[in-house]
């Protein structure tokens, strides 16, 4: 009876003690904050634009006489470099969440977020065509500062959300 | 625990049969309490203890609770918060032949909780660029209202100090689903742990009250 009546008072005293310790600061989710996008809205974003001056750029891929130069989380720049000493951006080619292209015959490859898609350009980049899309294939990217656990992501995701980007906070 | 289970089907037996045996009378049927530790989450718990049977050591638990706060809790700055709740709980003592409310008892029940939070916080908001919408999150006061159910099961001890006066700890398991006005579906802000107002999910409980019968 009495042993019975100690472990009572020990559990309460344990969880009283959890209620206390929980009281803490406020949750710091660092300098980046996480942009999302409906998947059916990421989708179909995806198209050729007029040229944009290039921000914050990623990395950059050869192809014939044209130069690709990521826009990170936004897109691809289109360099026309048949003339090396005065290169054109030509266009811009927006995929929400792009970090990473590859091209071969044609066909240009990046992810769109955690999406794979193949995209059949014409030779002049004049236009683009979605011909292929793997989805789900790769890992949301992380918070470049490493502050957002994936728990903590979740609880701003709207409803058939996607993490597309990082947002630098002001 | 087979032996507490077996205790708690007796118990139940022995009450809702009538045992023939004389019992141990107990005059008040009704009492008031107090329980202090909802004042960590900024409330104010009263239990109104009503006695259900002449025959029986079974009682009704009517617990209103009030709740008023500014400051930091559970991981939220919060500007203002006021909410309502209420709990009613079946409470049955296993010593069968007494109508005295002390020793060990059981109890069920459920319970609502409604709370409005003003809170400086980080959320998300839609906005349109070059005509696509995105979902970013922005920092700002923003009210938020919780709506939170469930149900709990505990097994405690009471005291009596002379007739009037009781002291009672209880524990045991509980059960919460948690709404709000903002997401749809349940809310995760409000959700950093157990206590927190927006809880969703299984916990273990535990508590202590005081009061008094007239």
């Amino acid at each position: 009876m009495k042993k019975t009546l100690n472990s009572l008072l020990f559990t309460i005293m344990c969880l009283a003690t959890g209620i206390l310790l929980s009281s803490s600061e406020p949750i710091y989710y660092g300098n980046y904050s996480p942009i999302y996008m409906d998947r059916t809205a990421m989708e179909s974003a995806v198209k050729m634009e007029a040229a944009q001056p290039l921000r914050t750029t990623g990395k950059i891929y050869i192809y014939g006489q044209y130069i690709l130069v990521n826009e990170k989380f936004k897109g691809i720049h289109v360099i026309d470099n048949s003339n090396p000493a005065a290169p054109q951006n030509i266009a811009f080619l927006h995929i929400d969440g792009c970090i990473d292209m590859a091209m071969k015959n044609n066909v240009l490859f990046a992810d769109n977020a955690i999406d794979l898609i193949a995209l059949k350009t014409t030779d002049n980049f004049a236009s683009v065509q979605v011909t292929e899309r793997i989805r789900n294939i790769f890992p949301e990217v992380e918070s470049p500062d490493r502050y957002w656990s994936p728990y903590n992501v979740n609880q701003f995701r709207p409803k058939n959300g996607i993490l597309v980007a990082w947002k630098k906070k002001s | 625990m087979k032996k507490l289970l077996l205790i708690l089907s007796l118990s139940a037996l022995f009450t809702t049969c009538g045992f023939a045996q004389e019992k141990e009378i107990f005059g008040s049927r009704l009492g008031i309490g107090f329980v202090p530790q909802y004042t960590i989450s900024g409330g104010m718990r009263f239990d109104i203890d009503r006695s259900i049977s002449k025959t029986s050591n079974q009682w009704l638990i009517f617990s209103p609770q009030v709740y008023m706060l500014t400051g930091s809790r559970y991981g939220h700055e919060i500007e203002e918060l006021s909410g309502l709740g209420l709990d009613v709980k079946h409470k049955i003592y296993l010593k069968p032949n007494s109508m005295k409310p002390q020793g060990f008892y059981a109890q069920y029940g459920i319970m609502f909780q409604y709370f409005s939070i003003t809170e400086n916080r980080e959320y998300s908001e839609s906005y349109t660029e070059n005509g696509v919408e995105y979902y970013g999150v922005e920092e700002g006061s923003l009210n938020t209202k919780l709506y939170k159910f469930g149900g709990n099961f505990h097994l405690g001890y009471q005291w009596l100090v002379g007739d009037k006066v009781y002291f009672d700890v209880y524990t045991g398991a509980g059960i919460r689903i948690s709404h709000n006005n903002h997401n749809e579906g349940f809310d995760t802000w409000y959700n950093n742990y157990w206590v927190d107002y927006g809880y969703s999910g299984t916990l273990l409980d535990a508590g202590f009250r005081v009061g008094f019968y007239f």
